[in-house]
């Protein structure tokens, strides 16, 4: 029965429409974006900006999905907590997902809450079969309640957990795995703890789970005190660009979205990124 | 007609079933002209990624948006200028290639008009008019404008409505004077009260340049433009070359007309204008020049001086 049901998220996820080059919403750049529709092809919105909104907040929301393809990104599901999925959270995300109708959504691959304490940051997981069984009963009851498909996000992390028990390449192969869920490949993420973790890239790439790849973050970070932060407050590194190349030609992705939250820039900078995505998409034969 | 048992009721009993059919009859009559515009079966267009800021205008206030944006324009290019008692003033400043309808408004402002005298020129709406028709074409081909419907049936309803009104009321009189009752006043001031809302509420019911899908469009390009509009103010009355709402920013001025300027540099436009429309009156009727007064938006003045 859950193998059915692994099975069928898998197919949901794979056979979603490709979405493009896009951008992470927000809403100080709302007018730019209108003025340059057509050289944005898809957006994502933050899902926990729209729970409990203002009627303003939906009209935003509307307007936004009557001319842009939507898929929705959250903070705080906290699928990794092994005290379960809020349920009241849950029921907020699953009226958002009713309204924007998406291809998909995504949910970071972490905990944000343990022992009913909400811990304000996407805290790693443990590398450990036991965190891969949490996970797996976390999404089968998010699952129930969303049909849409969900993609897990690769983050950052400062710090490895102690007893892992394999590395993160594995971690995630198994965990989409086990839950059949797609995979929100964050480059920036990638690369970030590659450097502050010494991970030579380019031994362990061929390792992640490409095959379960359906969209991209990418973004620029910024380094504090000898750490390299995934600040989404720059523009995308070099290096950032160079692995997300590699992989857009590694495998087939249905959409690749910029993240850009503080010091924002001209939006033409913006969208300058996006077409430099779209490019890298088109060159690939993955886009248009 | 004495065997009408209505017409036999009291006269206290007569004036409140009277009273109800007047309520019914305003909102059949509110019904009847919602229910003919229906384009707001389909969605509205997708917001414009360059709005053109005389259709904007035009769908937003009719002609006198047009002609509000246009001053506007010309003011902050240095063409004209805002002058005592509510005067638009020409600068000298010789023009360019002016677009044909900037160069009539701006021809207007020659003759140093006071702002209201702007909109009560009949001659120069006509002609303006006639230099949108092609912009009005554009926008009713996607039924953004107000149907033709929308008329015919508020003068069926007025008409109509008038008709019950007049005629139940009358009826009653006849009845009452006939039976040695004379005491006829409250009905006639009911009957006459009536008749007026029901004008009236056909007016506000019409009065929108807009179709229904037309409003949609507006609103949605109100909340996908706001941003740019809070950037534009706070460039209000800024030394700089380019000014707040020059180019591709001027459609701001017809979307949200001049009471978005309250609080900058340029708030002596909502004040000039709003005292301009409110004194308007004598061109549309008094309803109108009332409307006029609270229509910076854009909103309320469109319909004024009759079908633009």
């Amino acid at each position: 029965m859950i193998a059915a049901a692994v099975v069928a998220a898998v197919a949901a996820a794979t056979e979603a429409p490709v979405l493009g080059s896009g951008i992470g919403y927000r809403p100080a750049f709302r007018a730019d974006l209108f003025a340059n529709r057509s050289r944005v092809d898809c957006l994502e919105v933050i899902a926990d900006h729209y729970f409990d909104a203002s009627p303003e907040k939906i009209a935003e929301l509307d307007l936004l999905r009557a001319h842009f393809p939507i898929v929705a990104h959250g903070l705080d599901l906290s699928i990794g907590s092994a005290e379960g999925i809020d349920c009241a959270y849950l029921e907020k995300f699953a009226r958002l997902i009713e309204r924007l109708e998406p291809p998909w959504w995504s949910e970071h691959l972490c905990f944000t809450r343990a022992g009913g304490v909400d811990i304000g940051h996407l805290a790693a997981l443990p590398y450990t079969r036991e965190a891969i069984d949490v996970v797996a009963r976390n999404v089968e009851t998010v699952q129930k309640r969303i049909s849409a498909p969900l993609i897990l996000e690769n983050i950052t992390t400062v710090v490895r957990v102690p007893g892992a028990e394999m590395d993160e390449p594995e971690f995630l192969s198994r965990v989409l795995e086990a839950t059949g869920c797609g995979w929100l490949c964050d480059v920036a993420n990638l690369y970030t703890n590659a450097v502050n973790q010494n991970i030579d890239l380019d031994a362990t790439f061929e390792r992640w789970p490409w095959n379960r790849l359906v969209q991209i973050h990418y973004a620029g970070g910024r380094w504090r005190d000898g750490v390299l932060i995934d600040s989404h407050d720059s523009p995308t590194s070099e290096a950032v660009w160079a692995l997300y190349d590699r992989v857009i030609a590694r495998a087939p992705v249905k959409g690749v979205i910029l993240e850009r939250d503080e010091r924002l820039p001209r939006f033409a900078e913006l969208l300058d990124e996006v077409a430099h995505a779209r490019a890298t998409l088109r060159e690939c034969g993955r886009w248009g | 007609m004495q065997n009408l048992s209505v017409l036999d009721l009291p006269g206290p009993d007569f004036l409140n079933l009277y009273g109800v059919v007047a309520i019914l009859v305003l909102a059949a009559a509110w019904l009847l002209i919602r229910f003919a515009d229906g384009t707001d079966k389909r969605p509205p267009p997708p917001v414009p990624q360059s709005p053109d800021a005389m259709e904007i205008a035009f769908l937003q206030g009719g002609v006198n948006q047009v002609i509000r944006t246009i001053c506007y324009d010309l003011v902050q290019r240095g063409y004209a200028a805002l002058g005592k008692e509510d005067r638009v003033v020409p600068t000298g400043k010789t023009p360019g290639a002016l677009p044909a309808l900037e160069t009539r408004v701006l021809e207007m402002i020659q003759a140093r008009p006071k702002a209201h005298e702007l909109f009560e020129n009949r001659a120069m709406r006509k002609e303006l008019l006639k230099l949108l028709e092609p912009v009005r074409a554009r926008l009713a081909a996607q039924d953004l404008v107000k149907p033709e419907s929308v008329k015919v049936w508020r003068s069926r309803v007025q008409i109509g409505g008038a008709l019950v009104l007049v005629g139940l009321a009358g009826a009653k009189i006849y009845v009452a004077l006939t039976t040695g009752h004379t005491n006829v006043s409250y009905l006639i001031f009911l009957c006459v009260a009536s008749v007026l809302a029901l004008f009236a509420l056909a007016y506000v019911a019409t009065r929108s340049h807009a179709s229904r899908r037309g409003h949609a469009y507006l609103q949605a390009m109100e909340l996908a433009y706001r941003p740019r509009l809070d950037a534009a103010l706070l460039d209000v009355g800024a030394p700089s070359a380019t000014k707040a709402f020059e180019g591709a920013s001027l459609f701001l001025i017809g979307l949200y007309g001049f009471s978005a300027l309250k609080g900058t540099a340029d708030a002596a436009f909502m004040r000039h204008f709003k005292r301009a429309s409110g004194e308007s009156g004598g061109s549309c009727g008094s309803s109108c020049g009332g409307a006029c007064g609270n229509s910076d938006s854009g909103s309320g003045c469109g319909g004024c001086g009759g079908g633009d």
